[in-house]
């Protein structure tokens, strides 16, 4: 039995510990927003944050979420509220088929919270394990300096 | 009430029993079977789309609630849910965020005016939905100002509509579409005119810039593609499938699978293996447990080497004559001077971030099927014939598709996933792992291009003969799409006969528009010129991948130019400029191109610059590259890209240019890396680090001017990726003096 924080609620599961996280957080607490791309951590689609660090969940096992505090798309911001990138996101259009934008927002998330103004070769350096096969990447850099903005503001 | 195509009642009766209880207007039930859509079609017109109008299918206004708009194309990024929106609202005159947005189920009534089944692609959404989805717009308008003008005793041409109300003419009276619904209803189906359409000058929703309607849910992860459909699903799915093409399962050995957790079953399927668990993770687990032993087949000895000996041995054969304009072969024999080249163009995989993933129930005598497909029509085929049950009781449900490119109008996975749900008993979801995305998908083929050509005395092309060699994309797809439009009372034996009779007859004839898109039709003018296709089968599935034809024709034709550009001794713009005809629409977007990017001004030490014009699916594109590089590849930077587009009225200026800069990085990214390699009869490349994508930190600034346009529109989807490759090339020509003549760049 693995017990940790899920997006603010205690949540616990009975699969083998080197289940990967990311099936974990999708087939058993059936949070759907955090995607699986590759499975081998090359593409990004399925971060999440583990103690607020961008983690790629489908090769984490679940025995290294044990007590820890994990976040995911569907509990970035408060119910109801937005995230400063998500305003963003959506301001600047970024997403198309929108399938990878879940991990790329996560990613993002994490980079702010360690940087409050990065730089565009800060956010490329960051970036560069999330793909986007629809190219929004010109858009995604836009809007996390925009997001780190309105960030500043509040 | 708002329309829900719900999987328990027929579509048509559901939509009876729901316009008569709650008293809506549902277009769709307006007229009689059979009679409806002759009376809702439009005046008669030489435009295709006109014909096939069927304004009953796509707005349904209830007495209470927002209408519902039925999108009937996929939406796999390109923004049809915005787009599409817009267009109708233009029309119907109501505020298009409002609208409830549905994906349209499998009816005949949404099949593509063009392809005569329901199919996303060639860059046509736009263009195909323009008049139909306006005239479908102006009807529900017209009916809903009649009812209006039966109940206050006005004519209706004193009435006018805007958001939702219509209002009398000194706007003392109002009332919304909702309260005026029931009696819409009971209005016959005027016939809207093409001519009675808003002028561009009066549209008020096209041509804006907006917010796209589906930004929230991809945000913030509530989106559902196919991998999220069906959560309640009762197993978990993956397909193994033969290394080799054409292979067949000769023994699965399960004596370790058969006890892991969740196991629940491994069995071959038309495809491949299907191994079924109850959740997906357990399945990632348990097939490599499960232990297959394939009939490779006679496709082993399938490699690169014999790929290329086949192209290369075909042009040698007289192939299929398209273009014989002038006298091309006395043209080069009349001069020494003549320019040679090969081109070779690799075999790409789609690599969707999505992974092919679907769902299947098979419950209470009905299928259901949930996937994010380019092609309805064709999964309902599949999904009838695999499960069995009549095609009424068959039914597609569309959700977002995590990347399409093409790849999602090839849908096996939806007969894998029905084979698995009927064999099982159990409503299922299947998810490719990437590595099975990448080595089975339907391939952007190879080809093989020769040109010879030359350049006259008044410094323009005078000759040109091209060969193509290459496998015919439609002719492999043709038997299962052709079997799939049939009439459902064609037994699938005849079904059968016939799609591969339609195969048959194509490779006969020789030609095949998809693979020959981008090379038959070039921007210039020129004296004397030959194209020849030849047409080699090559075993390996085949599909149409983000431009099709041009994706490889754009490339090797605008290297070819600029190649005979240097022989003139021109400026690469300039010999291009001079080839084109006054009045085409290639010359101001080639101009502007050139004003945009300063062509003229010269560029700092180690920056070079290179130019391309394709015209693919209506759109005509112009770009160009500016590259860092010091004359070794190794230094190659892509700094920035130019890309001027006309593609006529702009219904969203921001979805052009998100399209346009989503077709030069998937252009970018496969001219730089993409390739696919076979080995022993299978394809080497398993998962991003090997079939590298384009990340972040590797992209260039790129620039979209739009060109003011009172033309109907056209698609961007795709036309924004055939300039890219040769105008890279042409610019590391520039830098080293060396020609591209193969991709990807780097090996």
């Amino acid at each position: 039995m693995t017990k940790f924080l899920l997006n603010g609620k205690n949540v616990e599961f009975d699969v083998p510990e080197d289940t990967p996280l990311l099936w974990v957080i999708r087939e058993e607490a059936k949070l759907t927003g955090t995607k699986f791309g590759c499975g081998k951590g090359l593409c990004g689609a399925c971060t999440v944050h583990l103690n607020g660090v961008a983690i790629r969940s489908c090769i984490t096992p679940i025995a290294a979420a044990s007590k820890a505090k994990i976040t995911t798309i569907e509990g970035l911001s408060e119910p109801g509220e937005e995230h400063s990138l998500q305003t963003a996101w959506k301001r600047l259009n970024v997403p198309q088929c929108g399938y990878c934008q879940s991990g790329q927002i996560m990613s993002a998330a994490a980079l702010l919270k360690t940087n409050a103004n990065p730089n565009d070769t800060e956010i490329l350096e960051y970036m560069s394990g999330n793909i986007c096969r629809c190219g929004t990447y010109s858009r995604i850099k836009k809007a996390i300096k925009e997001a780190a903005q309105m960030m500043e503001k509040k | 009430m708002v329309l829900e195509i719900t999987k328990n009642i027929n579509r048509r009766t559901f939509i009876q029993k729901t316009s008569t209880a709650a008293g809506s207007l549902t277009l769709a039930l307006m007229l009689p079977e059979g009679k409806k859509k002759y009376q809702a079609q439009a005046q008669t017109s030489s435009n295709k789309t006109n014909k096939l109008f069927k304004p009953n299918a796509w707005l349904s206004i209830p007495s209470i609630g927002e209408p519902t708009f039925v999108i009937d194309k996929a939406e796999m990024g390109q923004n049809v849910y915005t787009s599409l929106a817009t267009i109708i609202c233009e029309e119907f005159e109501y505020d298009p965020t409002k609208l409830e947005l549905k994906f349209a189920p499998v009816d005949p009534d949404y099949n593509h005016p063009e392809y005569g089944a329901q199919l996303t692609g060639g860059s046509t959404s736009v263009q195909s939905g323009w008049l139909p989805l306006r005239l479908a717009g102006a009807t529900a308008r017209e009916m809903l100002k009649k009812a209006a003008a039966d109940t206050w005793g006005v004519s209706t041409n004193e009435l006018s509509a805007k958001d939702g109300f219509i209002f009398n003419k000194d706007l003392s009276k109002k009332a919304s579409y909702q309260e005026l619904s029931t009696k819409a209803a009971q209005q016959n189906v005027p016939s809207i005119e093409k001519s009675e359409l808003k002028t561009p000058d009066n549209f008020n929703l096209i041509g804006k810039a907006r917010s796209r309607f589906d930004a929230s849910m991809k945000v913030n992860g509530s989106a559902v593609f196919g991998i999220d459909s069906l959560p309640q699903a009762e197993a978990s799915a993956v397909v193994i499938h033969c290394p080799t093409f054409g292979g067949k399962v000769k023994q699965i050995d399960l004596t370790k699978a058969k006890n892991m957790l969740g196991f629940i079953d491994a069995f071959p399927i038309s495809d491949g293996v299907a191994i079924v668990c109850e959740k997906y993770w357990q399945v990632l687990k348990v097939k490599d447990n499960v232990n297959i032993t394939w009939d490779y087949g006679k496709n082993r000895t399938l490699t690169d080497a014999s790929i290329q000996e086949i192209l290369e041995k075909s042009l040698k054969d007289k192939g299929k004559n398209i273009v014989d304009d002038g006298d091309s072969v006395q043209a080069l024999a009349a001069t020494n001077d003549i320019v040679t080249a090969d081109y070779r163009m690799p075999y790409l995989a789609h690599a969707t971030l999505e992974p092919i993933a679907c769902s299947a129930e098979i419950k209470d005598g009905e299928c259901h099927v949930w996937t994010p497909t380019q092609a309805p029509t064709l999964c309902h085929y599949y999904a009838v014939r695999a499960s069995d049950l009549p095609s009424d009781k068959t039914f597609i449900h569309t959700v977002f598709l995590g990347g399409g490119f093409g790849r999602k109008s090839y849908a096996r996975d939806t007969r894998e996933v029905v084979e698995i749900a009927k064999k099982t008993g159990k409503s299922v979801k299947l998810i490719w792992t990437r590595e099975e995305d990448i080595q089975h998908d339907a391939y952007r083929p190879g080809s093989l291009h020769r040109f010879v050509g030359s350049v006259g005395k008044n410094g323009k092309i005078e000759s040109w003969t091209h060969k193509i060699s290459g496998p015919s994309i439609l002719a492999n797809l043709l038997p299962d799409f052709v079997a799939s439009a049939l009439p459902n009372f064609l037994s699938n034996s005849i079904k059968d006969v016939v799609g591969s009779t339609g195969q048959s007859l194509l490779q006969w004839y020789g030609e095949d528009m998809t693979s020959l898109d981008g090379a038959k039709e070039l921007p210039y003018t020129i004296a004397n010129r030959k194209l020849d296709y030849h047409m080699v089968e090559i075993p390996i599935p085949l599909g149409f991948w983000r431009s099709v034809g041009n994706s490889f024709n754009g490339f090797v034709t605008e290297c070819f130019v600029d190649e005979l550009a240097e022989k003139a001794q021109k400026d690469p713009l300039e010999f291009r400029l001079s080839m084109l005809e006054k009045n085409s629409r290639y010359l101001p977007v080639l101009e502007a191109v050139g004003q945009f990017s300063n062509w003229k001004k010269p560029l700092e030490a180690n920056r070079h610059r290179g130019i391309a014009l394709h015209k693919s699916f209506g759109t005509y594109v112009a770009e160009v590259v500016e590259i860092y590089c010091d004359g070794s590849l190794d230094s190659l930077k892509v700094e920035k890209v130019y890309a001027v587009v006309d593609c006529g009225i702009v219904v969203d200026p921001d979805t052009v240019r998100a399209q346009i800069e989503s077709g030069i990085i998937f252009g970018l990214t496969a001219a730089l890396y993409g390739k696919i390699n076979f080995v022993d009869g299978a394809v080497k490349q398993s998962n991003f680090h090997d079939y590298r994508l384009l990340r972040m930190q590797e992209i260039p600034e790129v620039a979209v001017e739009i060109i003011h346009s009172q033309e109907d529109p056209t698609g961007v989807g795709e036309p924004g990726l055939p300039p890219l490759a040769p105008a890279l090339a042409n610019a590391i020509f520039s830098a080293t003096g060396k020609r591209i003549r193969s991709l990807p760049i780097f090996t």
